[in-house]
């Protein structure tokens, strides 16, 4: 606001939707040329909206009012002929999914030259694919000469973000607005375009409106903060006054339900001084009988229609878990964590090895063992929104394990239900609702409620806060640390988030493609990772404390043990 | 750390289509143009001025008039009359033949799907009838069978076992790796309770946009198999016969087919519409 002239200016911007509320109240925001501001928020705080908003791409049945102002000229209830002007040129945006930004029939080169010839007509061939090149090398993309011929599926998820980049670049815009640009990529990759965005920033002095949720990101990337919440402004401020004087109750919240890595600083820094904690009790378990245990296990997937190259997705794999224990499955996509936990559950057909389930060979069992054995087990999935029957109510899919089973009476079900809805802090009453009409937070404590309910002894849960909030993922992790010290189930956690494994799980084994690569008491693993990969993932994890300043709030609370 | 200040975020997931889509827009449109129909049919005993086959003395092929409003035929019977009862065949036909094919296509789609050998075998049997053009299933149900609405409800039924069999299969394959029926499947649940409890109530929902595309179509095949005669026989008024008696006199004068293909039009139209209708709010 003391800068005189901002490069966008937005002024009181309401958009509405025939719905309740209004999805972006009043929103005030400026991006001075250069400056990278960071607009946070959780789900439905009009972030993302607000975004489209600049670029006039609202979808229909949308109506905005206020104003907003890109170098000075007012783009809200613009004509067609002025958005197209300022597309591209006044603006550019980064998508949050490379896979579908990108058009998969063309090559990079055709992409590039359209986007360079929306502006500049008269552009010749050569001089495009000059410029072209130019883009490429200018998002470090190696061999841009014959990346041009390449089509998007050739290159890695990484190198389609640059592309991507290079396409919103392409005609030199004033702003860049990045909308959870590296939130579909892995940890490490998401640290090099990062480490990109800020490059092109300071090499051409590009402002960039960058959209996230992610606390660690913002405070790696951002000079400015504006927190949303509920369409409205909750707070702004630089950097360093944001995350070290948060003022709003609601800024202060977030930033406390940030898993963080303690050890992050630890490995960076003083990597040997650093004294092992003592390994949990369950790491050096007395000789009983492992929950579950993979011995030598392969798992191969066959190619299209069993022809062609079949390929392997897991091997050599040995793990085993105590009772009581939670292990943590880490890796990046593609590392085969999810069919793990799939094989581990029986989901899956095994190539050679044992999946035992409390000494039992799952493939050995009869029919009736193994209904025997998957009573001991429950499975918590990844995705709210299918994690549960939309047809069927809370109560009755609770207590589908029960009726399953036959366990019990009608009535003692129904009391069994209410008193699982009361160990996952849910009102017994919900057992009457769809879960259409619950929250993503609520969905996953009533799967948490409906793996529980045989009182199994153990779980695999796949990845089951990572489509949630901030803030509600602290809850539900909270919540699952609760019950797993009250029903002392074993766990198979498996998530990308270093942060959330740290926080849970008693010891952690770590996947690359397919194998295990490191296993270790949690604590040790963190503090002094052996393997040269975990290294590598524990470093590129963003940090959630302010670039240049030591470390905001003190993070030992927030590992319960 | 207390999180208690921040309320949860509400459900966000796709809100399901509900009847209330037929009430407005295009929706409304065709549930009036259907429901006119089978009242018309309905009430045909009542609504209608004369008996479907009873000659009127000295009515010969006379024009419309406020006495017969759709005019007369070359027998001397009433052409609105005849046409409010030969909507009773269609109402038959749609209401009876399509769901009883589409609950068999259903069965066996849902059942055979679950076996990999069974699946195969059904879906080449599937591959079959649908190679042959409904109206040529038509032509050699009736060698068979004979001419008559029962050969028209044999028929349709056919045609429409492979195509909700097809339609079943398609998407209960996607339910089946649904994260909720993998954790029933974890926690020791076969395969009919799956199907009873997840699979089955989660496949039904897309179907319902193909049951009004076969309800207009089975109107349309109704009406093309009898108008070739393979349908129903005379004297026994239905759509499409009644569409062929008033060809023979087209070209002196149209009005004798205008009545029911202008039904025919707002069966056809009106279900389509229902589906279409229900097909956009499944999307929004």
């Amino acid at each position: 606001m003391n800068q005189p002239d901002p490069l966008l200016s937005v002024r009181g911007l309401h958009i509405d939707f025939a719905q309740p509320r209004p999805a972006v109240n009043d929103i005030h925001l400026d991006v001075a040329p250069g400056e990278i501001v960071a607009l946070v928020g959780e789900s439905g705080s009009g972030k993302s909206m607000t975004a489209r908003a600049v670029l006039g791409l609202l979808p229909h049945g949308a109506r905005a009012s206020g104003s907003i102002r890109l170098q000075g000229r007012e783009l809200l209830g613009a004509p067609d002929a002025v958005l197209r002007e300022v597309r591209g040129r006044g603006a550019g945006m980064v998508f949050q999914e490379p896979q579908t930004a990108l058009n998969p029939v063309r090559t990079i080169g055709w992409q590039l030259r359209e986007a360079l010839r929306a502006h500049r007509r008269d552009l010749s061939r050569s001089q495009a694919r000059e410029r072209s090149l130019e883009l490429l090398r200018q998002v470090e993309i190696p061999e841009a000469e014959t990346r041009l011929g390449y089509y998007p599926h050739q290159l890695s998820g990484g190198q389609k973000q640059r592309v991507v980049l290079a396409l919103a670049l392409a005609n030199e815009p004033a702003l860049l607005i990045a909308d959870e640009p590296t939130t579909a990529l892995d940890v490490t990759v998401q640290a090099e375009v990062l480490a990109l965005l800020r490059r092109v920033n300071e090499r051409t002095g590009t402002g960039i409106l960058l959209i996230t949720h992610n606390m660690g990101v913002v405070a790696q990337m951002a000079d400015r903060v504006v927190v949303l919440r509920l369409g409205d402004v909750v707070e702004e401020g630089s950097l360093h006054d944001v995350f070290e004087r948060p003022q709003h109750p609601y800024t202060r919240q977030l930033l406390a339900a940030v898993p963080r890595l303690p050890e992050v600083a630890a490995t960076r820094a003083t990597l040997v001084e650093r004294p092992v904690s003592a390994a949990p009790a369950a790491a050096s378990a007395p000789p009983v009988t492992p929950a579950v245990e993979l011995d030598d296990v392969q798992v191969d997937f066959a190619g299209p229609r069993g022809r062609g190259a079949s390929f392997t997705a897991l091997t050599e794999v040995s793990l085993s878990v105590a009772p009581g224990e939670v292990l943590g499955l880490v890796g990046e996509s593609g590392s085969g964590k999810t069919t793990l936990g799939r094989a581990t559950a029986g989901l899956v057909p095994l190539a050679t090895g044992r999946v035992l389930v409390a000494g039992v060979d799952v493939a050995a069992a009869t029919a009736r063992e193994l209904r025997e054995l998957r009573r001991r087990l429950a499975f918590v999935p990844q995705d709210p929104a299918a994690s549960l029957n939309p047809l069927m109510s809370v109560g009755a899919a609770v207590s589908e394990p029960l009726d399953l089973h036959r366990v019990g009476s009608r009535a003692s079900r129904q009391a069994r239900v209410t008193e699982l809805l009361d160990a996952v802090r849910l009102p017994g009453e919900y057992a009457r609702r769809k879960p259409r009409e619950l929250s993503g937070g609520q969905r996953q404590r009533v799967a948490l409620a409906r793996a529980l309910a045989l009182e199994p002894a153990l779980l695999i849960a796949d990845e089951p806060t990572s489509a949630l909030d901030v803030s509600i993922q602290a809850e539900v992790l909270e919540l699952f640390a609760g019950l797993q010290s009250e029903f002392g189930f074993a766990c198979v956690f498996i998530s990308h988030d270093l942060a959330v494994v740290h926080q849970v799980s008693d010891r952690v084994a770590v996947l690359r493609q397919g194998r295990i690569v490191e296993t270790g008491a949690t604590a040790d693993v963190f503090a002094s990772p052996a393997d040269e990969y975990t290294r590598r993932l524990i470093a590129a994890v963003p940090d959630p404390a302010p670039r240049p300043v030591g470390s905001v709030v003190s993070v030992a609370e927030h590992r319960a043990s | 750390m207390t999180l208690a200040e921040v309320e949860p975020a509400r459900g966000t997931s796709a809100r399901r289509w509900s009847w209330g889509v037929l009430g407005r827009g295009r929706g409304l449109v065709g549930t009036v143009l259907v429901l006119l129909v089978v009242a018309a049919g309905l009430l045909a005993p009542w609504l209608a001025p004369y008996g479907p086959q009873q000659q009127i003395p000295g009515a010969n092929l006379l024009g419309p008039s406020g006495t017969h409003w759709l005019g007369t035929d070359e027998v001397n019977r009433d052409i609105f009359s005849r046409v409010l009862h030969g909507i009773r065949v269609d109402l038959v036909i749609v209401f009876l033949a399509v769901p009883l094919g589409a609950a068999l296509g259903v069965l066996i789609g849902l059942v055979t799907t679950m076996y990999a050998v069974a699946d195969v075998v059904a879906q080449r049997v599937f591959d079959v009838l649908l190679a042959f053009p409904v109206l040529i299933l038509g032509i050699g149900v009736t060698a068979a069978m004979g001419p008559g609405v029962r050969t028209i409800v044999v028929v349709i039924v056919l045609a429409e076992i492979p195509v909700f069999g097809r339609l079943v299969r398609t998407s209960l394959l996607t339910v089946r790796a649904l994260p909720y029926v993998e954790s029933s499947r974890v926690m020791g649940a076969g395969t009919w309770w799956l199907l009873r409890k997840h699979l089955l109530p989660n496949s039904l929902e897309p179907l319902t946009v193909q049951l009004g595309v076969s309800m207009s179509v089975a109107v349309f095949i109704e009406s093309a198999l009898s108008f070739l005669g393979l349908g129903v026989r005379p004297p026994e008024p239905s759509l499409g016969s009644l569409i062929k008696d008033g060809i023979r006199n087209v070209y002196e004068s149209p009005v004798f087919v205008l009545g029911p293909l202008v039904v025919v039009a707002m069966l056809v139209l009106g279900f389509l519409l229902v589906s279409q209708a229900i097909a956009q709010a499944r999307r929004a």
